[in-house]
């Protein structure tokens, strides 16, 4: 097959104006607009799967423990009873419950903190 | 082709800036394509646009069966059509038998001339009368250089169709510029 010359200069005639200036710039914004949106799109994706798998697994097993299994939540879990002796006792084991949920807290706030820092920087 | 494969692979693993090798690399022929099918200027920019977009958002489906370049062109020719098919379009009616019986050579000799103006101006026009995959075959075949077997996925045909169909334009083409000799007389 001949390559005419003549409809190749006729087809490149036909070509007015060339792709605006700042063309590319303008698309690749898009691209990183689209990969964004492809980003929130898989990650509210995965988070959905994960919570219907893990209300699934939740379902099953409490079929599981209620169908399968002779199960009775009062003969599991003891009474709790606070005694004067046992009462100074509890205080401490509460202050333990409440410092750890204090530095978990601390935790986060401050590795949130250092993650927006860091990514500032690059 | 290998070098595009490992950028597929790092704009698929989060580079997205990657993603501009490509826009570098195809974004004037991609328009090229589009320009002749849709000829306006702000129609066919935001269409190749929307290709490369509509080639970022399926990147993750691409397979090697084909070259990237294939795959892009063949995005961007359904999203031309798609766009076409919006517009109606009117072409001329030619008589087949007068198509059918124009000697090959007569074609070859006069496509081999590209000094006549007024005939090249002509053959711009004539283009204008070809459906979209018309123009894309010839502006694939003969503005970009692509052999027949990257065209054919391109545009969904058999390399023999594609070469049947490259000869009925070329005779559709000189069809059409003779017509309007006889008219302009």
């Amino acid at each position: 097959m001949k390559r005419d010359k003549a409809l190749d200069k006729a087809l490149n005639n036909r070509i007015k104006d060339s792709l605006s200036y700042g063309f590319e710039f303008q698309m690749m914004r898009r691209i990183l607009v689209e990969a964004e949106r492809k980003k929130k799109h898989s990650f509210v994706l995965g988070l959905s799967l994960i919570s219907m798998v893990s209300a699934g697994m939740i379902v099953a097993t409490i079929c599981f423990l209620m169908y399968y299994v002779p199960f009775s939540i009062h003969l599991t879990l003891p009474d709790i009873s606070i005694s004067p002796e046992t009462q100074s006792l509890f205080i401490l084991y509460c202050y333990i419950a409440l410092l750890v949920l204090v530095l978990l807290g601390l935790d986060a706030y401050y590795r949130s903190l250092r993650q927006k820092k860091n990514e500032k920087e690059s | 082709m290998t070098d595009e494969i490992g950028y597929i692979k790092r704009i698929l693993d989060g580079e997205t800036n990657l993603f501009s090798f490509f826009l570098e690399r195809y974004s004037r022929p991609v328009y090229s394509l589009i320009i002749q099918i849709i000829p306006n200027h702000e129609d066919a920019e935001e269409l190749t646009q929307d290709a490369f977009v509509k080639a970022f958002r399926k990147l993750a489906t691409f397979k090697n069966d084909c070259s990237f370049s294939t795959w892009l062109y063949r995005i961007a020719y359904n999203t031309a059509v798609s766009a076409t098919r919006k517009r109606k379009a009117i072409f001329p009616v030619l008589d087949e038998s007068m198509i059918e019986n124009i000697p090959e050579e007569t074609i070859d000799a006069f496509f081999a001339n590209d000094d006549d103006e007024e005939m090249l101006q002509r053959l711009e026009q004539a283009i204008d009368y070809l459906n979209s995959e018309e123009k894309a075959l010839i502006t694939l075949y003969y503005m970009e250089g692509k052999p027949i077997s990257d065209i054919a996925p391109i545009l969904g045909l058999t390399s023999e169709n594609i070469k049947v169909k490259l000869f009925r334009v070329r005779k559709k083409l000189y069809g059409w510029i003779k017509s309007k000799e006889y008219e302009t007389r």
